[in-house]
């Protein structure tokens, strides 16, 4: 299943990169013109707090990402629609219009900067390594990991890390997943955004008995937008202002992030 | 808790539900006329239609899936199906080629001489079809139907990879909260539609008891 | 007059010819039997009459009306050939009873059908006609029964009474016993001896040889798609006059 997945991203991401080639660049349309015709801004994004989720027994999407991309479809004059979308079909997604934007606390990473037009990175954030508590002691140091094994997202910021160190994993389809894999004990330890194990995981959260240790990078975060599109430069300006104005603090605060966001 | 997880799993099964109806609706009659270019005298047309059944049978769903909802943009920049509508399209089209295969080793189970005691007896080819071929065909593809439905309602998790909300991802989205149990639980709603449907094909299946 | 004329019928299977200039013709109230070993063309004959076969040469009239001619494309569309094959009724080798309907249904389901058409008789009227039929074959008792819980000759006789049902001037047999066990071959033999009693025309390909002699008015020998004998059955039965009729029939007597 696994080998079947990977080999069909690989084959989509051959049928993108030829449309891409193909089409690239001469997609003369305005890329503000069309959504702002269109009336609504579509953001696709997955469950990841403390960026993009709902709170317990509401349908809204709120976290940092999603206010402040409320904020920014305001800011166009349209409305915002949140599609959750399969974090490995982002970029198609983007594409083929299916969404106008990837806003979920996604890791600019070469990979992702060749995809798509990304934002200047607003956010800081790292890869950190998450263990039962009990054995955290036994794992502070980058070389005290090559006994575990590993859960970690497919793809990710987390998975090149490891393939840095050259340490073997299990990949899953989300880092909620790789987090489960420890918490049930099918894993060691996985690895996940520093702002999520910061959400997520530790005394009063839903997994209380895991802790991270090791941080294994540092990283920024970015908003993705088609290749080529003029939204980028809307959006960078629209983000100036904001932080600015002090809108992009407020909400930061909210949610519990403060001290990650990039000064601009 | 369980009252909310159940509402929230109903609602995803109310997709898969959805999905699993809507392509049984479309994808039965097609593959009856999938099945009668499968056996067309017209040399090329059986050829298209049998290379069509191939290509459907012989990839996997998931990638056709994919190529419905992703293909259009991708490859001609067109406008996407909504995500729903590429799911079904590409439900209906795999599965009508599945029935179809069904549908013809059903008719050709039928021996020659069925046909020739209706012609002799003055019967329109409309006639031999419908009041003395068909239900003969129905009975033996019953069991050959009643696996492909069991199929077709698991399958039907696939869809999320579309971001078609169905019940597993409705299970999926309860990992993020720290709650693995809801995933399991969507087992128990596929184990009871599935007891249906068996329980009903059983019920035809002996409904068709009184010939042979 | 001849009720059919059968003049100069040839049918070719690939390159395999299976029927030469075959020609006879049958009286009104007559019963033919076809004799021959297996492959001599008598089935496809048969077959040719019923239009489930199309000769590539000759004419088959019925009552002194051209209903087939090789060379006429008119009578050869769809919609003709339906109509003109019920000048003929077939009971075949392993019956072909519809396994979905009791005997009653499977006597008058094509005569509804056609009645639907034409208007011509209550529902009624087919269904007491059907009953009566099968009574005649001694099967009153049988009506509500499926094909499946019915022996082989009990079968064979509804399969009897559904070509009959129709009112075919010319009923034809395809080795109506050869399927059944020999215990049960007598009381489909009897059931045709009684129709031949009754002056119904009929065609009989049959290996029965003293069924054949005792029922029919006329008897032809086939053999490699020639008719190679025709006459009086006892004539061509005990004193044939053929050296391979005679050949035929001493190896038929061997285990009969």
């Amino acid at each position: 299943m696994k080998n079947m997945k990977r080999s069909l991203a690989l084959i989509l991401s051959l049928v993108m990169a030829l449309s891409l080639s193909a089409c690239g660049g001469s997609d003369s349309g305005s890329d503000l013109a069309y959504v702002k015709d269109k009336g609504t801004l579509v953001v696709g994004m997955t469950d990841f707090a403390p960026m993009d989720y709902k709170a317990e027994g509401s349908d809204e999407w709120i976290g940092f990402d999603a206010d402040m991309a409320r904020a920014f479809a305001e800011d166009l004059g349209v409305d915002v629609e949140f599609v959750e979308i399969n974090w490995d079909n982002k970029a198609m997604e983007l594409q083929t219009k299916a969404i106008d934007v990837v806003w979920n606390g996604m890791t600019l990473t070469e990979e992702v900067k060749q995809l798509m037009s990304c934002s200047e990175p607003y956010c800081l954030n790292g890869q950190v390594v998450v263990v039962p508590a009990d054995q955290a002691a036994n794992y502070q140091t980058t070389e005290s990991l090559s006994a575990l094994s590993f859960a970690v997202e497919n793809g990710s910021a987390g998975a090149e890390q490891l393939d840095a160190l050259g340490i073997s994993y299990t990949a899953m389809d989300t880092q909620a997943k790789a987090l489960m894999e420890v918490a049930s004990g099918a894993s060691d330890a996985c690895v996940i955004d520093l702002l999520m194990a910061g959400a997520m995981i530790g005394e009063g959260t839903s997994y209380p008995d895991l802790t991270y240790t090791v941080q294994l990078n540092s990283e920024e975060y970015g908003v993705g937008f088609r290749v080529g599109s003029d939204l980028v430069e809307t959006f960078n300006t629209f983000w100036k202002e904001a932080y600015d104005a002090g809108t992009v603090m407020e909400v930061a605060t909210t949610y519990g992030v403060q001290e990650s966001i990039i000064e601009k | 808790m369980l009252l909310d997880v159940t509402l929230s799993l109903l609602e995803g099964f109310g997709t898969t539900l959805e999905l699993f109806l809507l392509t049984l609706l479309f994808a039965m009659p097609l593959g009856l006329v999938i099945s009668f270019g499968s056996m067309s005298r017209f040399a090329p047309l059986r050829w298209l239609v049998q290379t069509v059944v191939w290509v459907v049978r012989g990839s996997p769903l998931l990638l056709q899936v994919l190529i419905i909802f992703y293909g259009p943009g991708l490859l001609f920049g067109l406008p996407l199906l909504p995500r729903f509508w590429a799911a079904l399209l590409a439900f209906v089209i795999n599965y009508a080629c599945y029935f179809s295969e069904i549908y013809r080793g059903g008719i050709q189970s039928v021996s020659r001489g069925q046909y020739e005691a209706g012609q002799v007896l003055g019967m329109t080819k409309g006639q031999i079809f419908f009041k003395v071929v068909l239900l003969q065909v129905i009975k033996r593809i019953i069991p050959p139907m009643g696996n492909e439905w069991i199929t077709l309602v698991k399958d039907t998790a696939l869809v999320r990879v579309i971001s078609v909300y169905e019940i597993i991802w409705m299970g999926e989205s309860y990992i993020k909260k720290g709650l693995i149990w809801p995933l399991f639980y969507t087992m128990v709603f596929y184990l009871l539609f599935n007891g249906l449907l068996t329980i009903f094909f059983g019920w035809l299946e002996k409904k068709l008891d009184y010939f042979k | 007059m001849a009720i059919l004329e059968v003049n100069h019928i040839e049918k070719h299977f690939g390159a395999t010819q299976v029927l030469s200039d075959i020609s006879f013709s049958l009286e009104q109230g007559q019963a033919l039997s076809i004799i021959g070993s297996s492959g001599s063309g008598k089935t496809t004959l048969l077959r040719c009459l019923n239009f489930l076969e199309q000769p590539d040469r000759g004419t088959i009239a019925v009552n002194g009306k051209v209903i087939f001619d090789a060379q006429d494309p008119a009578t050869l569309s769809e919609s003709e050939i339906r109509k003109k094959r019920l000048h003929f009724g077939l009971v075949f080798q392993n019956f072909n009873l519809f396994p979905q309907y009791t005997a009653l249904q499977n006597v008058t389901l094509a005569r509804e059908l056609l009645a639907k058409e034409h208007g011509s008789e209550t529902k009624a009227q087919i269904l007491e006609a059907g009953q009566e039929l099968l009574n005649q074959m001694g099967l009153a008792d049988r009506a509500g029964h499926y094909p499946h819980q019915l022996s082989g000759g009990q079968q064979q006789r509804v399969a009897i009474a559904r070509a009959l049902a129709m009112r075919p001037d010319i009923l034809c047999f395809d080795e109506p016993t050869s399927a059944l066990d020999p215990e049960l071959t007598g009381e489909v033999l009897r059931v045709i001896r009684e129709l031949a009693a009754q002056k119904t025309t009929m065609i009989i390909v049959t290996h029965e040889m003293n069924f054949a002699r005792d029922v029919s008015d006329q008897v032809i020998f086939m053999d490699g798609g020639l008719i190679v004998e025709q006459g009086d059955p006892r004539q061509v039965i005990d004193h044939p006059r053929q050296e391979r009729t005679r050949q035929f029939l001493s190896r038929r007597s061997d285990y009969e």
